[in-house]
């Protein structure tokens, strides 16, 4: 099979900008974008640089960006992306080239160390002989995580990273959540602190980490976090608040009340956060669009709020 | 990264030296388990343990040292369960075990097939609490030695191109294995045998180099391992008539017999005809749907990737594959080496505790439990010296070594004498051998090393030189092939992972020692030893079936 | 894990042959984008189909209920099929994305996993309702292309959109997960590109197209919407779009809103946003004046003037 490379070169240390390369390759059909770059570097140029090393999905190296897409090279293979007999290959986005598909990887790992990413047990080792007992169950909530191979395809996805660097991340706060949920932690809700801190709540619901390589799942990682933060206590900030006031009105009147949305976020008396969604409202007002002040319940409301009270469902 | 949290633990000033960040490391790719008589689920003890591992060394492993292992395994998956490790667990809350080739009863620990990964994120969650010093993406090239000690080592900056001394009391090289001295192999691709190499290098014996293990359940396509936690939960092998051939080879233990023993059925089939394509099946489908995606659901996935056949409905095609190198630098049981303050553990590491052949769930057990040991022995060696001194001369050296390469030009690509060395192995030195194919081998191995001296590099930047790395690799891969062949066609006895066609019997008067090989020099045979006898403790060697 | 994806079987509903479908216009369309609302009503009207609102049902849990409760939004929406199927109705049609992706998020929940669907009917059952499991969720942009057909559309343009550079903007939750939409590749779609192209319009292609708008988080930190609204729209601009066209009044919303604020670090981009029913009926020719352009923040007049689609002060 023949197939075109079409490569970003790049040496932060000599170029100012960065440059195409074409390299042209006859590879089987089976392989990798990974195996192609190998071919291309070990029988073309040398100086194609990208990082690997288990070429199986587990050690998290060569995440990178091929014909628009970003994931595993090493699970990539070149004839479901090739378009026209081409593959371009970009380094992730999100992060700050070095040379080639190499990028400086330090602001990804930053998040981890924030979050204390090790067991704080209540108990020492002294306390027990042998393993402490954890429930199958237990541990299973875990497992999803488990998996997580740290290869920050999903940090390198998130559109919320490339716009606010200080957002933890999907990656990160999978991570969290894998501490938090485990039951031998001891440190569970200054770990809901320190991630909402870290901006858990900007998570923009958006799934482009959907594409975990993986099957972590970040997005669903994020949610399960969300809520525990909440459990544990983490409610006064916009994040949970909106959350929280959302499930309000839905139990209210059957929807969604945006008035009531805005003003429980902000907070009621919060002065200052009101002025500043007031340029927005005001230039919404002045061409009509504003929601209606009073929202009249839809029929059978009732049903809905047996739904909630059924289920227990926090509200604000 | 276990050595560095026990020495951390112990309050000692560490750092690791790794060319990948430590969650890259292959450790990350051990699937199945991690061996240990805790007999959550049928009465084990560390003796059978013993037991078991001698077996299946073929007798060649010490046995001081096995029972030192087996001893310590259930405290230190303790420490890793207290450390936050996600093992699988039992109903009754204790950590689940698994049955595994060549073991008496279920002792494998395990994390559904991710158990080396869940392993290797525990032990970088310890260096992040400790904050443990990392010099990431340092390729070392050289070890420092001062007046008969180890005094650390010289490493390449991948980021910045400069050579930079790091000045250790005590260095333990934990570095890993050697896969890619074959053509297939499990292993990926930084598994270059880059300490032992080193080690030798710097005057350190290579031992049992020639066994090397041949996993029995690699893929056609790419060499991946699919684990043998598989036949573990019950998976068969198949060959193209359908028949469970193994029954033919280990009456007893079938597929789960140990892997020399598994992947000599597998080959032999495949030689007498009853392969497909080079390839016998591993079947999971009887397994049912709902135990593979819960047990082994990696395994599933690799095979899909690779093949595009889901093994819940389909046979995938596999065939043996080199693994593991059961050699490499020569240890006392306490991971210590010839020269003071120098210390090895884990695949780079020979013991010996795998002997002829390792159990499958042994390999991450020896890196937790002689990473710990011989940081422990580090730690106190270290107390009992004074201020090393800095090799200026080793820095000098290779500085002006790594320029030289640089800045050859018109010799041979580093890829292509890769490529030699790889055919010389897998060609003449692969899971049969015999002594007119070991002495080809040998032969094509010296001319590759001839061409080694010349190789060189087409990136001569300064940033991350990879370029540069894989020919430094194709260097130490070169160092250690020589000493595999070379033993393997010394060693006139089949035994474990050595199968002789020319001689297949055990010789057990003859070869109950271990094989030493001291390097001569960059362009000539390495010398052999034999003065290291096998340590006997409880077992006499006995005859061995499955 | 890699998930397997099976392009699920286009099954033509019993809706799309008696051309009456189950509608559920969301809370947006009835709260700040009434225009939604209007210009979909017309442009039914206009294609001869019938949407029959379920004015009874709830909000679809708009993808902020799962942070409170990870089953609600299920049980919620098990409610609102059970109200179509009650009607008859095997279609439910919706004209916002996060709509879309929540309420086949919780079909798919339901329809998959019995016990999860016996846990909703035990709800329901407490006020005599019960969801069979009849409902299929889709968006209006997919009713257009598989039951009107590009075709048929094309050849009903009165008011072709005349050669419009226009940025179709997906936003997230039509498209992803692919698991719950994978009505088309959520990482090349071009569906807003094939409707563009046969209402005469140019479609621009650009990066941002599949990129979030940050709705969901305006209120959580100061600029963060503004600067993912600017970053997608100075694509969009740099690549010649004149308008954008969205499936989703919340990315309307945001785009719409946001772009003034976002011009200090993006630049002016001043793109205005179409809703997805807005530019269909005006190019079958609905009277402009009708499909409340002049709500918009961004006017849409000076595009729509310049090719010749409307005058001025209809927006």
């Amino acid at each position: 099979m023949q197939v075109t490379l079409d490569l970003f070169r790049y040496d932060e240390n000599v170029d100012t900008e960065p440059r195409r390369q074409d390299v042209s390759l006859d590879i089987p059909e089976g392989f990798t974008v990974l195996d192609a770059l190998e071919q291309a570097k070990a029988e073309c140029d040398g100086s194609i640089t990208f990082r690997r090393s288990c070429r199986s999905a587990i050690c998290g190296s060569c995440s990178m960006n091929m014909e628009g897409v970003t994931g595993l090279a090493c699970k990539t293979p070149v004839k479901n992306i090739a378009k026209n007999g081409r593959v371009k290959v970009d380094p992730m986005p999100n992060f700050e080239p070095m040379k080639d598909m190499v990028v400086h990887m330090d602001p990804f790992w930053e998040k981890y160390s924030r979050l204390k990413p090790f067991l704080q047990p209540a108990d020492k080792d002294s306390d027990h002989e042998r393993e402490r007992r954890v429930s199958p169950e237990d541990m299973k909530k875990l497992v999803a995580v488990a998996n997580c191979i740290m290869c920050a395809t999903c940090y390198a996805l998130c559109p919320v990273v490339s716009v606010d660097p200080a957002f933890a991340g999907p990656a990160a706060i999978s991570y969290a959540y894998r501490f938090i949920e485990d039951v031998r932690d001891s440190k569970r809700a200054e770990r809901a602190a320190q991630i909402s801190d870290d901006y858990l709540w900007l998570c923009a619901h958006c799934y482009a980490c959907s594409y975990c390589p993986k099957g972590v799942e970040p997005h669903d990682r994020i949610i399960d976090t969300k809520r525990a933060t909440i459990e544990l206590g983490q409610t006064n900030a916009p994040g949970p608040r909106h959350a929280l006031v959302v499930s309000k009105t839905i139990k209210q009147s059957g929807m969604l009340n945006e008035n009531e949305v805005i003003i429980g976020t902000v907070g009621r008396f919060n002065f200052k956060g009101i002025l500043k969604v007031m340029p927005l409202g005001l230039r919404m007002a002045s061409r009509g669009k504003i929601p209606p002040l009073f929202l009249k319940p839809v029929p059978k409301v009732d049903e809905i709020r047996t739904i909630f009270n059924e289920m227990e469902v926090p509200v604000s | 990264m276990r050595a560095a949290v026990e020495a951390a633990e112990h309050g000692a000033d560490v750092a690791i030296v790794s060319k990948l960040h430590p969650v890259r490391s292959h450790s990350g790719a051990a699937q199945g388990g991690i061996n240990a008589a805790l007999g959550n689920r049928e009465e084990d003890t560390p003796a059978n343990h013993a037991f078991d591992t001698v077996k299946g060394s073929d007798y060649l492993g010490d046995q001081d040292a096995i029972e030192a292992m087996a001893e310590d395994a259930p405290r230190q998956i303790v420490w890793l369960e207290h450390r936050g490790c996600i093992f699988s667990r039992l109903p009754d809350g204790r950590i689940a075990q698994r049955p595994f080739g060549g073991a008496g009863m279920p002792r494998t620990c395990y994390s559904a097939d991710v158990t080396g990964l869940v392993i290797l994120h525990t032990l970088w969650e310890q260096l992040e609490r400790f904050g443990v010093k990392v010099y990431e993406e340092f390729f070392a090239t050289a070890l420092c030695v001062e007046d008969g000690v180890g005094t650390g080592v010289v490493a390449y900056n991948m980021r910045t191109g400069d050579l930079d001394l790091i000045n250790a009391k005590a260095t333990i090289f934990a570095t890993g294995g050697l896969g890619r001295v074959y053509r297939k192999t499990t292993n990926g691709y930084a598994s270059t045998g880059d300490g032992m190499a080193i080690a030798y290098r710097a005057g350190i014996p290579l031992m049992d180099m020639e066994f090397v293990q041949f996993h029995p359940t690699s893929l056609k396509e790419n060499g991946v391992l699919l684990s043998e936690a598989a036949r573990g939960e019950g998976a068969y092998l198949l060959n193209k008539d359908g028949e469970r051939f193994m029954f033919k080879y280990a009456p007893n233990k079938g597929e789960l017999a140990s892997r020399d023993v598994v992947s000599r059925a597998e080959w032999t089939e495949i030689l007498e005809g009853r392969g497909v394509d080079g390839c016998v099946f591993l079947d999971l489908r009887h397994l049912g749907r709902e135990k593979i995606l819960e047990r082994l659901p990696q395994i599933r996935e690799l095979a899909l990737d690779a093949t595009g056949k889901d093994a819940i409905d389909t046979p995938i095609p596999i065939l043996p594959g080199m693994h593991y190198a059961m050699g490499g630098i020569e240890t006392d049981k306490f991971g210590a080496t010839r020269i003071p303050g120098v210390y090895a553990a884990g695949e780079a590491a020979c013991v010996s505790v795998h002997g002829a052949n390792r159990l499958g769930g042994n390999s991450l057990l020896e890196t937790i439990v002689f990473g710990a040991r011989s940081a422990n022995h580090a730690v106190n060696y270290v107390k009992s010296v004074g201020e090393v001194r800095p090799s200026e001369r080793t820095l000098k050296n290779e500085r002006e070594r790594i320029a030289g390469i640089l800045a050859r030009s018109g010799g041979a690509r580093h890829s292509l004498v890769r490529k030699m060395i790889n055919d010389a192995m897998s060609d003449h030195a692969f899971i049969f051998r015999h002594d007119a194919e070991l002495r080809k081998g040998l032969d094509a191995l010296r001319q590759a090393r001839e061409a080694a001296l010349t190789m060189t590099t087409m990136d001569k930047s300064r940033t991350f030189n990879t370029d540069l790395v894989t020919l430094l690799e194709t260097e130490f891969l070169m160092e250690v092939a020589q000493p595999i062949i070379l033993g393997a066609l010394n060693r006139t006895e089949s035994r474990g992972a050595q199968a002789r066609t020319d001689f297949p019997e055990r010789k057990d008067d003859e070869w109950l020692k271990h094989t030493l090989m001291h390097r001569t020099g960059p362009n000539s045979d390495p010398t052999p030893d034999y003065s290291r006898n096998v340590i006997m403790t409880n077992w006499e060697p006995t005859v061995r079936t499955y | 894990m890699a998930i397997v994806m099976e392009a699920p079987a286009k099954r033509r509903t019993k809706s799309a042959e008696t051309k009456r479908y189950g509608f559920f216009p969301g809370c947006v369309a009835k709260e700040s984008c009434t225009e939604l609302l209007h210009s979909t009503l017309l442009l039914a009207e206009k294609l001869g189909i019938e949407l029959v609102e379920l004015t009874a049902a709830s909000c679809c849990g708009a993808s902020v209920l799962n942070d409170v409760n990870r089953d609600v939004a299920r049980v919620l929406n098990a409610r609102t099929y059970a109200q179509a199927e009650a009607l008859g109705l095997d279609d439910v049609i919706t004209i916002c994305s996060t709509c879309t992706g929540h309420m086949r998020a919780a079909n798919k929940e339901l329809l998959e996993d019995e016990t999860r669907m016996r846990h909703a009917n035990g709800i329901l059952g407490k006020f005599g309702a019960k969801y069979q499991g009849n409902v299929t969720v889709r968006h209006l942009l997919w009713l257009l292309i598989d039951d009107i057909g590009l075709d048929k559309l094309s050849a009903m343009v009165v008011n072709p959109l005349n050669g419009m550079k226009i940025a179709p903007f997906y936003g997230c939750h039509i498209i992803r997960p692919e698991s719950v939409n994978g009505w088309e590749s959520a990482r090349n779609p071009h569906s807003l590109e094939d409707l563009i192209t046969a209402l005469g319009g140019e479609p621009i292609d650009y990066a941002g197209k599949t990129r979030c708008c940050g709705f969901h988080v305006q209120l959580e930190k100061d600029g963060i919407a503004a600067n993912m609204v600017g970053q997608n729209m100075r694509m969009a601009k740099d690549k010649g779009a004149e308008a954008v066209l969205t499936p989703c009044p919340l990315c309307h919303l945001a785009l719409d809103g946001y772009q003034a604020d976002s011009a200090a670090r993006w630049g002016r981009t001043d793109l205005p946003t179409f809703h997805l029913p807005q530019l269909v009926a005006l190019a079958l020719g609905v009277d402009p004046g009708a499909l409340g352009m002049k709500r918009h923040v961004i006017s849409p007049g000076t595009v729509l003037q310049s090719r010749d689609l409307a005058p001025m002060h209809v927006a």
